[in-house]
């Protein structure tokens, strides 16, 4: 390069004192610089992106050649030539910038797709959120609805109940909910027709029921201990019959009421006083738990 | 480099002394600075290649003014044409540069922005 430098210094020199008209052969190395510059630049990006400023670099070109046909290797010729070499390397330059725009560009457009993409997913999940909710506040809905309905029937129960205590007896032992009603109440001595009078206190006993649908009842009667076992067993399961015939009457599922004559079996006092055989004639009613109906 | 200009300096004071006398107006001279300040507020003293050609471009504008003073016009409206280019290229370079870094930023903010989203497809 050195060389070549100084063979275009000498053939300047050369030429500057052969004058001009001597039109020397070799370009100065300005020229040559700026042709090699246009060339790259023609080559490159600048074609595509800069067409502009490549024609005006081709013209500063044109412009250094001519001063070299014209003038040789003068200073002319090598001004021109150094402009042209920049103005080469400018087309290069914002033809490079271009590009570059072209990436910004790229780059913004793929920021917003992924935003979109993002507000997508967001919307979706917020959809899914917003279902989710309303599933969860139908199932609350429902629960509520649930609780209270159980609240009510509990409600209903315990004030059946009560109503039921005020004339019969009810425990819960082992068999379950047993209510004791007097057979004084009920029957008249001897018979199993139920006394209309008994009917109104009945109709609460099957309010009852009616509210624990899931339990099943048993009707069970007894007799205080005189007359003959069988007549008492006999009489002892028509008064329950009769009994469980009325709570069927009055809308207890008949497949969940059964009735049952123990007579004199299992007294609940002793036969030798009146009072004592006045608890002993009753009719049960057993509600069995629903743990053992499960079983 | 220096035997080269020497020998044209030599050529041109012999072939040309006479005719200088076209007035370079100071239009002439607004060019290449125009371009100078347009290449410094665009950053082209922060970036190597730029500052140097923007030096050069100074360069040749002084040398232009002392050419004109002693009235070698014709000198001096071709050394203002060499500023020009010079400031004109420092002023691409430096243009180039900050739209290059401009779009590095872009796309890795792009690049952020994909990783931080990225994470929310998998539940």
């Amino acid at each position: 390069m050195k060389s070549t430098i100084t063979l275009f210094g000498s053939l300047a020199g050369m030429a500057a004192a052969a004058s001009l008209l001597a039109c020397a052969a070799t370009a100065p190395h300005e020229l040559t610089e700026a042709r090699a510059a246009y060339m790259q630049a023609e080559a490159g990006p600048a074609a595509t992106y800069a067409p502009d400023d490549l024609l005006v670099a081709k013209q500063a070109l044109q412009e250094a050649e001519k001063a070299f046909a014209d003038k040789g290797a003068g200073l002319v010729t090598k001004d021109t030539s150094y402009v042209a070499k920049r103005k080469a390397e400018k087309a290069t330059l914002i033809a490079e910038r271009l590009q570059e725009e072209k990436r910004v560009a790229e780059a913004t457009q793929a920021q917003l797709e992924v935003g979109k993409r993002a507000a997508g997913k967001l919307g979706q999940t917020r959809g899914q959120l917003a279902e989710q909710s309303t599933a969860l506040s139908e199932a609350r809905t429902e629960a509520d609805a649930e609780r209270a309905k159980r609240l009510q029937a509990e409600a209903e129960a315990k004030r059946a109940t009560d109503a039921l205590k005020k004339w019969a007896q009810v425990i819960e032992d082992e068999r379950g909910l047993v209510i004791t009603l007097s057979s004084g109440i009920l029957f008249e001595t001897n018979k199993s027709e139920l006394r209309a009078a008994s009917l109104a206190r009945l109709d609460e006993v099957a309010a009852l029921l009616n509210q624990s649908p899931e339990r099943n009842v048993r009707v069970e009667g007894f007799t205080d201990s005189r007359g003959s076992d069988s007549t008492n067993r006999t009489l002892s399961l028509a008064r329950a019959e009769a009994v469980r015939a009325y709570l069927v009457s009055r809308s207890v599922e008949p497949s969940r009421i059964s009735a049952v004559g123990f007579g004199e079996e299992r007294p609940v006092a002793s036969n030798d006083s009146v009072e004592g055989r006045a608890n002993n004639r009753r009719v049960e009613i057993v509600l069995t738990p629903l743990v053992i109906q499960g079983e | 480099m220096r035997t080269t200009i020497v020998a044209t300096l030599l050529l041109a004071g012999a072939s040309m002394g006479a005719c200088a006398t076209t007035a370079v107006s100071s239009e002439r001279s607004a060019a290449p600075r125009a371009a100078i300040s347009a290449a410094e507020e665009a950053g082209a003293e922060e970036i190597p290649d730029a500052r140097l050609h923007l030096k050069m471009a100074k360069d040749q504008i002084a040398s232009a003014e002392q050419a004109l003073s002693k009235g070698k016009s014709d000198k001096a409206k071709r050394l203002l044409e060499r500023a020009t280019a010079d400031a004109e290229l420092a002023l691409e370079l430096a243009r180039l540069e900050s739209t290059r870094a401009h779009a590095k930023e872009a796309w890795r903010e792009v690049k952020e922005l994909e990783s931080q989203t990225q994470p929310t497809t998998k539940p």
